[in-house]
């Protein structure tokens, strides 16, 4: 007998919607490849609305998706036939438990902030920024096409997150992307 | 155990994040890292959090979804595998929720499907080197569709689309830019204090604004990207142009390292410099004078009168080389001085203010001592100073033929009373670097008396043996403050982290390894004073 799940398939797909930012940058902790975390989103919300019956109720939802994004990640490495995961289990499980406690927040409202954040920042870290996002240059490509130093780009980049981690925190007090 | 994670060293740990992303951690740093994550919940927490960050920089920045599959066009071809999931949707409910009212407050807000597909839409077509167009015609159709039968729909979602009028496009944020009047903007500090209140990394600086910097550092970069360091005590004034700052007192990195931010203008009271490219170093302390030091690249300098008008023809000054503006007799050749110069805010320089002249060995040869050193740039050996007549037994760390290091058994050793010294002060300074390994040999041409390297050691003796006049830091537990900053630090040699030191060769000979991370390490050396 098929389990019935209290979980209906629109709650699936709002819960993708409200938890989109936050499993892409769970599959991205695990790939290490911001663009193929994003690329395998796709697949974890096909999984997940094909086998929502299987999620159990609303509290234990969203650790169900991170297992299915958990599982992707695991797939696509042995695909991609990267090196396993550098991070060792238990640094993992604890990273678990504080994903576990991360709170979903209106993306809009989060991407509206972080626009907004994005534009007080300088020229030149707006230019880095778009070079790593819009670009997808990585940091040894942006060193190479700014002249300088990797570290330089590192500490840079660090400096930006910093600032835009502050103007979230000031602009949305509850954010957890901007909690350090 | 101690938190791995402190606020003076965030940044180097954001680094180490955005490393380990990038895959290029050693794998010693990596199982560092692994430790350090298990240690600390907050690391744990700053990992997460940059993890998010990306990912939200990504769906802000990567794409532009629904406007840019509308701006497409119509297409059409067979189905792209990238997008099954929302082609499966379709043909098992029909299209997603169509014509479906949302009632209630779990139901799906169409726009939220709207969004999500067309957000993965815009990711198939942004991933792909030639847009599948053909691919994503169905899909781009239905997304279309979808937009037209919700269009009109009320939203009940408390939150969503609160401030646009129903049907507003789910991206139809207009492009924003950086207002006219702002010239520059504060970009990161440490443990700044303003006259006019808090500031906050991030926060716009405009035309004719004066900004008093009463302790710590500052970083403020210009619209045309020049960052000006600036070192309290000091007064700036923002001038109304996007790449000049008026330095009214103080001290002040410029820092021009793009192509935009070339001719960086710093206007001071005695003179004007304008960069030609990459560092300089302008000292406006002194009521009287200002003084411009080039680190790296070339300025340009003009004198300015007492009256404020530009006194002589423009000079131009390269790497190593300093002048002096002084309304009296113009622009005049000064000393050239590297490390006095912060140069970078979160890993700034501390440089005992050793008065007097010759107080640093400048590295030249020189008939009292010579210096081996993997990062010689990094070594700085101070006379402090000259035939010091010790009145009572000193003590010191380490003396005569000896190691001192981790597995070591330390000794109790004392300098006698009744010896002249000469005293120097090795100094290792990590300038802007995160770390810098110091691994140095000095030879005296005299014995080595007593080698003061513990921190607690060199705070006792500072007084009696250190050069007049020097600020040094104050040591609390783990911190240590200088200039009214507060770092963590070790200031001597941290030998149960593996610094260690050693006086070979029949005792002339001084062998130092260590790791200055945010200030400085430093061994105060005793050597028999040169005219006894």
């Amino acid at each position: 007998m098929s389990k019935i799940s209290s979980f209906s398939r629109e709650q699936t797909v709002r819960l993708m919607l409200n938890r989109r930012g936050a499993l892409i940058a769970y599959l991205y902790t695990y790939v290490c490849d911001l663009y193929a975390a994003e690329d395998l989103f796709q697949e974890v919300a096909l999984r997940a609305v094909e086998k929502h019956p299987e999620i159990p109720d609303e509290a234990s939802a969203y650790a169900w998706l991170r297992s299915v994004a958990r599982n992707c990640a695991i797939d696509w490495l042995r695909r991609n036939r990267r090196q396993p995961i550098a991070l060792d289990a238990q640094t993992l499980d604890l990273l678990d438990r504080q994903w576990a406690q991360d709170q979903a927040r209106d993306s809009n409202e989060l991407h509206e902030a972080l626009s907004d954040c994005i534009t007080q920042l300088t020229p030149r870290a707006q230019q880095f920024v778009e070079q790593r996002f819009k670009n997808q240059m990585n940091a040894k490509e942006i060193a190479e096409a700014t002249g300088l130093k990797v570290d330089s780009v590192y500490t840079a980049f660090s400096r930006i997150y910093t600032v835009l981690a502050e103007c979230l925190r000031a602009k949305l007090p509850e954010t957890e992307v901007g909690r350090g | 155990m101690a938190d791995p994670l402190t606020p003076d060293n965030r940044l180097q740990w954001l680094n180490t994040i955005q490393r380990y992303f990038d895959q290029d951690l050693t794998p010693a740093e990596l199982e560092s890292f692994n430790a350090a994550l298990q240690g600390s919940a907050e690391l744990r927490r700053l990992f997460l959090q940059y993890s998010k960050q990306s990912s939200a920089l990504l769906e802000v920045l990567g794409v532009q979804s629904f406007n840019s599959i509308q701006s497409l066009g119509p297409v059409s071809s067979p189905r792209d595998p990238e997008l099954d999931w929302v082609t499966e949707l379709e043909q098992k409910d029909g299209p997603v929720d169509q014509g479906r009212r949302t009632t209630d407050k779990d139901a799906v807000s169409a726009r939220q499907v709207i969004s999500l597909v067309g957000y993965l839409l815009g990711r198939a077509l942004a991933s792909k080197p030639v847009f599948k167009v053909y691919g994503v015609a169905a899909a781009v159709l239905l997304v279309v569709t979808l937009f037209l039968v919700f269009s009109g729909e009320e939203d009940r979602s408390p939150h969503r689309f609160a401030d646009q009028g129903a049907g507003t496009p789910v991206q139809d944020d207009p492009p924003v830019g950086l207002p006219s009047a702002i010239v520059a903007t504060l970009t990161a500090q440490h443990s700044a204090q303003w006259a006019e209140g808090a500031l906050a990394p991030g926060s716009s600086l405009h035309p004719n604004q004066t900004l008093t910097l009463t302790a710590g550092f500052a970083e403020i970069t210009t619209s045309r990207g020049a960052v000006a360091i600036i070192e309290a005590p000091a007064t700036i004034e923002l001038l109304n142009n996007d790449n000049a700052i008026r330095l009214h007192a103080g001290r002040l990195v410029g820092i021009c390292e793009t192509a935009s931010s070339k001719g960086l203008l710093v206007r001071t009271p005695h003179m004007d410099i304008t960069d030609l490219s990459t560092r300089f170093g302008v000292d406006a302390t002194q009521a009287d004078a200002t003084r411009v030091h080039v680190l790296e690249g070339e300025v340009e300098v003009v004198g300015v009168s007492a009256s404020g008008q530009t006194a002589d023809e423009p000079k131009r000054l390269t790497a190593g080389h300093a002048l002096q503006g002084d309304p009296s007799v113009g622009l005049i050749a000064v000393a050239f001085e590297q490390s006095s110069f912060t140069q970078d805010v979160e890993h700034f320089s501390y440089r005992p203010q050793v008065q007097g002249h010759d107080a640093i060995w400048q590295g030249q040869a020189s008939g009292d001592l010579s210096l081996h050193a993997r990062e010689a740039a990094a070594v700085q050996i101070f006379i402090e100073r000259k035939g010091v007549l010790l009145k009572r037994d000193t003590a010191v760390d380490l003396a005569g033929d000896r190691v001192w290091s981790k597995g070591s058994v330390p000794g109790k050793h004392t300098v006698e009373a009744g010896s002249r010294v000469d005293v120097y002060l090795l100094h290792l300074d990590p300038m802007r670097k995160q770390n810098v390994r110091g691994d140095y040999t000095v030879r005296f041409d005299r014995p080595i008396l007593g080698v003061i390297a513990h921190q607690d050691t060199l705070v006792a003796t500072d007084e009696s043996l250190g050069a007049p006049g020097t600020t040094h830091p104050v040591i609390t537990g783990r911190h240590a403050t200088i200039f009214n900053v507060s770092i963590e630090t070790q200031r001597g040699l941290d030998i149960a982290m593996s610094d260690s030191a050693a006086i070979t060769d029949g005792g002339s000979v001084l062998h130092v390894k260590s790791n200055a991370a945010s200030v400085s390490d430093q061994v105060r050396v005793l050597v028999r004073a040169m005219h006894e």
